[in-house]
């Protein structure tokens, strides 16, 4: 009792009982959010406002563009031009300067340097004049392509009923040539209803993409075959989904999915290996067979059966030959020069990725290791490829590598590629890792050991799942960055998504439509580095044990 | 202290047998110039429990970890459960496998639970199945008092409880002889009771033990043998009622009095 008269306040409710209250109004719920992430104070207010106005002007126009005005119809850039025509005619008529035309620049009196001023700014001005007159006569002539094929809107035809462009065109530039500002005004006044269609047209063509989307996708790839690439498509989603998600559904036979992509991977993708198939069963059957004792014999005849068609069979046309060589199943050869688009980006990245984690780790453990030489021949490497820029890498890859190798000898300029872009990447891969293993206790080290495990049990079990979840944002920052050097391959020729783009715009008839190639080509490199970094915060959130020991 | 000093300790129970677990002879280590270990003999009996004090710097530490050669000795010889360490990966890994060692820092994985932490080593090293060695562990752990912190990570636990679950995981590779370095000096206080009194079962089991610490209550409880270091060497050792009341050397006396006085 004498502890209440103590305490200030309502007295209702002893001391030690005070029962849960609500939180006051307007700190909870979304306006509670609002409040204390938007507007918790004159700063943040006036940032929120002005964040919210650059958004708006940025993002109206790009979805205006990319959206809203974009054409999609059609299979030529006809059906693109003819809303830019349009358009054009309102946008050089806005330009145009009655003023400027009215100068004089022969005038007497007038200082030198004004007068070349003056005389610029008339020029301009015709230019502008004359402008309006020519895009009406491209539009005319577009518009006659069209209606030869066929090809023209529903609604340019009612808006050409109304306007009769092609009657105004001859009085336009009469009146352009004439100098005669009030006709120059009524035409295009009459024309306003078409400049107005063409302002709703004069946005991204996507009408590009969608005629060049299968040489963005496959580059030369032969069309009949890319069911192979579809295959080997889902085969990598395949792949890679039980080594992302560790609690998916089916991970089990996924995983054998997994494992064997390397070889049929290879196999649709390049074709011409239908024996791969026998290390494939090899494979399923050693998987499959829980003692492990039936599993190998049967695997290891498999690939001598193999061995013994590559090595006697595969040149001669007889029964035998065809049936163990599987020559029913054989897909066609295709060289890596008909590679192209996503799938030459893919295969880089994809190859890039996989092989340069394992050998960044194997090199920075080298780098760590305590005996000398390897030290050294590791730490070499490393420095030595990390101070090279990675077009150095590729053209030593692409066109001094030859040079070197004895004659007779040769592989793909390819697969030269992509071992540079891979061992480039590594030596990056392995100073990340570095960092992740420096990170680690030393205790952690001596426990392992104590345990009495081997050096590479314990780097297996204890020190790399700690050294590399630490390391995950550096590392999906260099999968990124891989990924995206992979537009590099360009410069030696490789036709990778850039080079489509690049080459798209050169196209004699896709020129002028570099906005919507070069978007596209980011758009699919956003994708896909976008999907690595979610993946990275997945995994970081779901690979959290507490606080570290 | 005073109370604990005039106590008399039955140890009569834990019996101390003949055969010889740990033989060291005249080692000598150095950490680059610097001298840490000079002319060290010890011979250990199976089932003995034996304290190391010192002042820090003294080698205690250093001691220990030689016997399972996370530290490497450069001269003399060290040979433990019959086996001589040296340069050979296979002796090294066969006394490490029988020689359990708790951390001060406890040292636990963070990345794996309690039970995986517990039956690493004897899936790896043991090649044990999976299921006889969480079986194990799981006996472990209720040795242990914890057993309800199985599926937890290190980082969700106190440090008492950590120190525990260090404990059994070294159990858990069936050790022959158990090493300590400085088990309780990175516990809070209140946590350091509990570790101690895990570690005084196991003494009473008739575990071998080397113990590095200051908790001077455990040296009288279990250990049979108290030996105080200093500047690298064995300058005194003795059973604790003889050590603790009649210290021979100066710097024995020195180093009790610092630690005793409050």
């Amino acid at each position: 009792m004498a502890t209440e008269d103590t305490r200030e306040g309502n007295p209702a409710h002893p001391a030690g009982q005070h029962p849960d209250l609500p939180p006051p109004a307007g700190t909870t719920g979304f306006i509670g959010w609002l409040r204390e992430n938007l507007f918790a104070g004159p700063l943040n207010t006036i940032g929120t406002i002005v964040t919210v106005a650059v958004l708006y002007m940025l993002l109206v126009p790009l979805i205006q563009w990319s959206i809203t005005d974009a054409v999609i119809s059609g299979s030529d850039r006809h059906g693109c031009d003819i809303g830019r025509f349009a358009a054009n005619i309102g946008n050089a008529y806005d330009d145009f300067s009655r003023e400027n035309l009215a100068l004089d620049p022969n005038q007497e009196g007038l200082d030198p340097e004004t007068a070349r001023l003056w005389a610029a700014r008339q020029k301009r001005a015709e230019v502008d004049l004359t402008t309006v007159g020519s895009m009406l006569g491209n539009f005319d002539n577009t518009y006659q392509i069209m209606v030869r094929e066929g090809t023209v809107p529903t609604d340019l035809l009612a808006v050409v009923d109304q306007v009769r462009p092609l009657e105004l065109q001859p009085a336009l530039l009469q009146a352009i040539e004439a100098r005669d500002l009030p006709a120059v005004d009524s035409i295009v006044n009459e024309l306003e209803p078409l400049i107005a269609w063409g302002q709703n047209r004069d946005g991204a063509c996507w009408v590009v993409i969608k005629e060049r989307v299968l040489i963005f996708m496959l580059g030369f790839y032969p069309r009949h075959e890319a069911w192979r690439l579809i295959v080997a498509a889902v085969l990598l989603v395949g792949a890679v989904a039980p080594l992302l998600f560790d609690k998916m559904p089916f991970r089990k036979p996924l995983l054998f999915v997994t494992a064997t992509f390397p070889l049929t991977g290879f196999w649709f993708v390049v074709g011409d290996f239908p024996t791969m198939i026998y290390c494939w069963i090899a494979f399923a059957i050693y998987w499959l067979d829980p003692n492990r004792i039936r599993g190998p014999t049967i695997a290891a005849a498999l690939v001598l059966l193999n061995l013994i068609y590559y090595f006697g069979l595969s040149d001669s046309d007889g029964l035998l030959s065809t049936i163990i060589g599987l020559k029913f199943l054989d897909f066609r050869y295709v060289p890596t020069g008909e590679w192209g688009g996503l799938l030459a980006t893919m295969v880089n990245g994809v190859v890039g990725i996989t092989a340069s984690l394992p050998i960044g780790i194997v090199l920075a453990l080298g780098r760590r290791s305590n005996m000398p030489i390897i030290r050294a021949l590791c730490t070499a490497f490393i420095e030595t490829v990390r101070g090279v820029p990675l077009i150095t890498v590729l053209f030593m890859a692409a066109l001094m590598l030859p040079l070197f190798l004895p004659e007779g000898v040769s592989f793909d300029k390819f697969l030269r590629a992509l071992i540079g872009v891979a061992l480039f990447s590594s030596a990056y891969m392995a100073e990340v890792v570095r960092g992740g293993l420096q990170a680690i206790p030393k205790g952690q080290y001596e426990a392992a050991e104590a345990m009495g495990l081997t050096y590479w049990r314990s780097m297996r079990l204890i020190v790399l799942p700690q050294a590399l979840k630490i390391q995950i944002p550096a590392i999906v920052n260099s999968f990124i960055g891989l990924y995206k050097d992979t537009t590099l391959l360009s410069i030696i020729g490789i036709l990778d998504v850039l080079l489509v783009a690049t080459q798209t715009n050169t196209r004699g008839d896709w020129v002028g439509f570099s906005s919507e190639t070069y978007f596209f080509a980011g758009f699919i490199f956003v994708i896909f580095c976008f999907g690595m970094s979610r993946y990275s915060i997945f995994l970081e959130r779901k690979l959290h044990t507490g606080h570290r020991s | 202290m005073e109370e604990m000093e005039n106590t008399v300790v039955d140890r009569s129970h834990m019996q101390v047998s003949e055969e010889i677990a740990i033989q060291i002879q005249s080692m000598h280590k150095w950490f680059g110039e610097f001298h840490v270990l000079k002319d060290i003999n010890l011979t250990v009996n199976r089932g003995e429990r034996i304290v190391i004090c010192g002042p820090s710097g003294s080698g205690k530490s250093t001691l220990i970890r030689c016997i399972n050669r996370l530290e490497e000795h450069q001269r003399g010889e060290i040979v433990v459960n019959d086996v001589e360490l040296t340069d050979d990966l296979k002796n090294i890994a066969e006394v490490r496998s029988e020689v359990g060692m708790v951390f001060q820092h406890f040292n636990l994985f963070p990345h794996l639970t309690v039970l995986e932490n517990c039956t690493l080593a004897p899936i790896w090293v043991r090649r044990m199945p999976k299921a006889e060695a969480e079986d194990a562990a799981m006996k472990y752990l209720e040795r242990v008092k914890i057993p309800e912190q199985a599926l937890k990570y290190p980082g969700q636990l106190s440090g008492g409880q950590q120190q525990r679950v260090a404990i059994a995981r070294s159990l858990c590779m069936n050790p022959r002889i158990m090493l300590f370095d400085e088990p309780t000096s990175a516990l809070d206080p209140e946590m350091i009771a509990e570790v101690l009194d895990v570690m005084v079962g196991l003494a009473e089991s008739g575990m071998t033990m080397i113990c590095v610490t200051h908790e001077m209550g455990f040296a009288r409880k279990v250990a049979n043998r108290v030996i105080f270091m200093d500047e690298g060497e064995i300058i005194e050792q003795n059973v604790p009622e003889e050590f603790f009341t009649n210290p021979k050397s100066d710097r024995t006396k020195l180093f009790l009095s610092q630690i005793l006085q409050h």
